[in-house]
């Protein structure tokens, strides 16, 4: 009977192994993913920027499968344990089975996803930056009128004034 | 991850200095000769154990999407339209002189006064017949004397806008040398000032639609001008060019202040020089020999015929005066029309063989195998002829002209429909890439605090 408990503690156990290992690989994918999104904005590379936005929404989908499976995974060794620990960290630490190797996947998963955090950042910082520029750019555009449209401000200045038929002509 | 932020950095230096340029191209859209620019980008690598590595991305260069090519052939027609346009400007004054709206031209005045003497032959002790006669030919000589004055006051006008454009010249050669100056300081610098290579081109297009202009540039991106082959700028020195001109003469030189002479070439003071040099001596020399071939041949006839009152064989014009300008009539026929010769004989006041020979004249073949009046045809239409060849080249040239310009516009030119089409493309994948990255960061969040 303690054989029977035995082999599927070690079942569930591997298990877990197999889908934190997915999940590693799947954000080293993302990781993949997001530097060559970096790369396409500084290139201004939109056509490879819109085939990786449509690649980073199927690799989400996918992730959040996983996250799933990895989730209810979780849950099925606490109650099979009797363990109250939320989180892998805190189960891992009450387990009287050997973890080392848990231990270190859970270590490899948790900075590969800090290292997606930290790419995310970076992207999301690029991308606000571009995003602002084209703004700018935008503004010049729309100041682009001809001299004839500018006015005159209170102060008997000449002033520019933004022009939509302006920046329809062709230069 | 150190090498991740040095290529953000990298790549948020270019972006920058992209964005820069796209945003002056777009200010610049409506700026005559601006040359579109662009940054030319290049990955940076660096090889690490065999591999090679990419570090982002740098700016290698600005340039300009200039055609000098196309520029070149462009100054070539702006010079040939120069030059077209103020001959048909020039001619075009002419031809108001010469010709008059109201019908009543040098051709029609000259057939007017010779019909006078036919009126006369009809009865010629008709002292108001003899009225009319010297009333028409008074008419002839105030035509003559308009045409001859305007023709002049034509040169003296040419002239003056000639010298306009000789100081005109002289301010773009001054222009060039500080152009050239800044583009030198630039160039060493390692910096490239296209703005002032568009200052460059505008300069030299200005000055290709007033003289031949002969360009060499040199390697740090100045230009060496020349005209008529001469050096006018280059090697740091600029020359200072002056007109030369002779009151009252048709003389118009271009020289140097190193005193050697120099030939427009072509543009419009080519066209200026033409003119005051060719075309309005040889339409004045025309004029002349009208009135000299009217005068000789008019008191060749009279003198030999009597008035009604003596037998005084007189002139009808002054024989001392016949240029167009100082053509007179005798005045001893002003202050009596008797004495204007109609009679063979003296003494025969019904005698009407003078007046006759005088009144055919007109169909005598006098001056250059034609009739005065076919001369003076002849000298009124020639400006209207060639307005009609110049309006023909002038148009052509221009068509020409137009497809060179379309031509370094799709080279050079900023459409901002284009920039603007980009830009909105961007916007959109910056901001789809944006709402990805967020909702991926949620699910990170959520893992990493069951992990």
């Amino acid at each position: 009977m303690k054989q029977t408990s035995e082999n599927s503690t070690n079942a569930s156990l591997n298990r877990l192994k197999k889908i934190i290992n997915q999940l590693i690989d799947e954000y080293e994918e993302n990781c993949s993913l997001l530097n060559d999104q970096i790369q396409a904005v500084i290139n201004h590379d939109i056509t490879s920027l819109n085939e990786l936005i449509e690649r980073q929404v199927r690799v989400y989908e996918t992730l959040k499968s996983s996250e799933e499976i990895f989730k209810k995974h979780l849950k099925e060794v606490r109650q099979r344990h009797d363990l109250s620990s939320q989180s892998l960290q805190e189960m891992l630490n009450d387990l009287e089975e050997p973890t080392q190797t848990l231990n270190a996947m859970r270590d490899r998963l948790h900075a590969q996803v800090r290292k997606t955090e930290g790419l995310r950042n970076q992207l999301m910082d690029l991308l606000n930056f571009a995003k602002r520029q084209n703004a700018e750019i935008f503004k010049a555009i729309c100041e682009a009128g001809s001299d004839k449209m500018g006015g005159y401000n209170a102060d008997g200045e000449k002033q520019r004034q933004s022009n939509s038929y302006a920046i329809n002509q062709k230069a | 991850m150190n090498s991740i932020f040095e290529i953000a950095k990298s790549g948020l230096f270019s972006a920058r200095q992209s964005s820069t340029i796209v945003s002056n191209n777009i200010a610049n859209a409506n700026t005559p000769g601006y040359t579109r620019q662009r940054a030319d980008l290049s990955a940076t690598v660096m090889r690490k154990n065999g591999y090679t590595v990419g570090r982002g991305v740098t700016v290698k260069q600005v340039e300009q999407l200039r055609n000098h090519l196309t520029d070149q052939q462009i100054m070539k027609k702006d010079s040939a339209l120069g030059n077209l346009n103020e001959q048909n400007r020039v001619y075009k004054q002419l031809q108001s002189t010469l010709t008059s709206n109201s019908g009543n031209g040098l051709d029609t005045q000259l057939s007017n006064f010779f019909n006078a003497f036919s009126q006369l032959s009809n009865n010629p002790q008709d002292i108001s017949q003899r009225n009319a006669l010297l009333s028409k030919a008074k008419t002839l000589m105030a035509g003559f004397h308009n045409a001859a004055n305007n023709l002049e006051n034509i040169a003296r006008q040419t002239k003056k806008s000639a010298q306009s454009r000789v100081k005109k010249i002289n301010d773009l050669l001054q222009n060039l040398q500080s152009v050239n100056k800044e583009i030198a300081r630039s160039h060493a610098n390692g910096k490239p000032d296209l703005n002032g290579k568009d200052q460059q081109t505008q300069q030299l297009k200005s000055l290709s639609k007033l003289v031949n202009v002969g360009k060499i540039y040199n390697k740090n991106g100045t230009v060496e001008v020349r005209i008529g082959g001469i050096t006018v700028l280059g090697g740091g020195q600029v020359s200072t060019v002056k007109a030369e001109t002779a009151p009252g003469k048709h003389v118009f030189r271009l020289r140097l202040d190193n005193g050697k002479l120099i030939k427009p070439g072509g543009g419009a003071l080519a066209a200026d020089q033409s003119m005051i040099q060719t075309v309005i001596p040889n339409t004045e020399q025309h004029l002349n020999n009208m009135a000299k071939t009217l005068v000789q041949q008019v008191n060749k006839i009279h003198s030999s015929g009597y008035g009604l009152n003596d037998s005084v064989q007189r002139n009808f014009f002054n024989s001392t005066n016949i240029s167009a300008q100082d053509i007179s009539i005798n005045k001893s026929l002003l202050n009596n029309p008797g004495n204007i010769a109609a009679s063979s004989a003296p003494g025969e006041a019904g005698n009407n063989n003078i007046a006759i020979k005088l009144s055919n004249l007109q169909n005598k073949k006098v001056l250059n195998n034609q009739t005065l009046g076919s001369n003076a045809v002849s000298l009124m239409s020639k400006p209207g002829n060639r307005i009609t060849e110049l309006k023909s080249q002038i148009d052509t040239q221009k068509s020409a002209k137009q497809l060179l310009f379309n031509q370094q516009q799709s080279q050079s030119g900023v459409n901002i429909d284009n920039q603007l089409t980009n830009l909105i493309k961007y916007q959109n994948a910056y901001q789809a890439s944006a709402k990805v990255i967020t909702a991926g960061r949620q699910m990170s969040n959520t893992l990493l605090s069951i992990v």
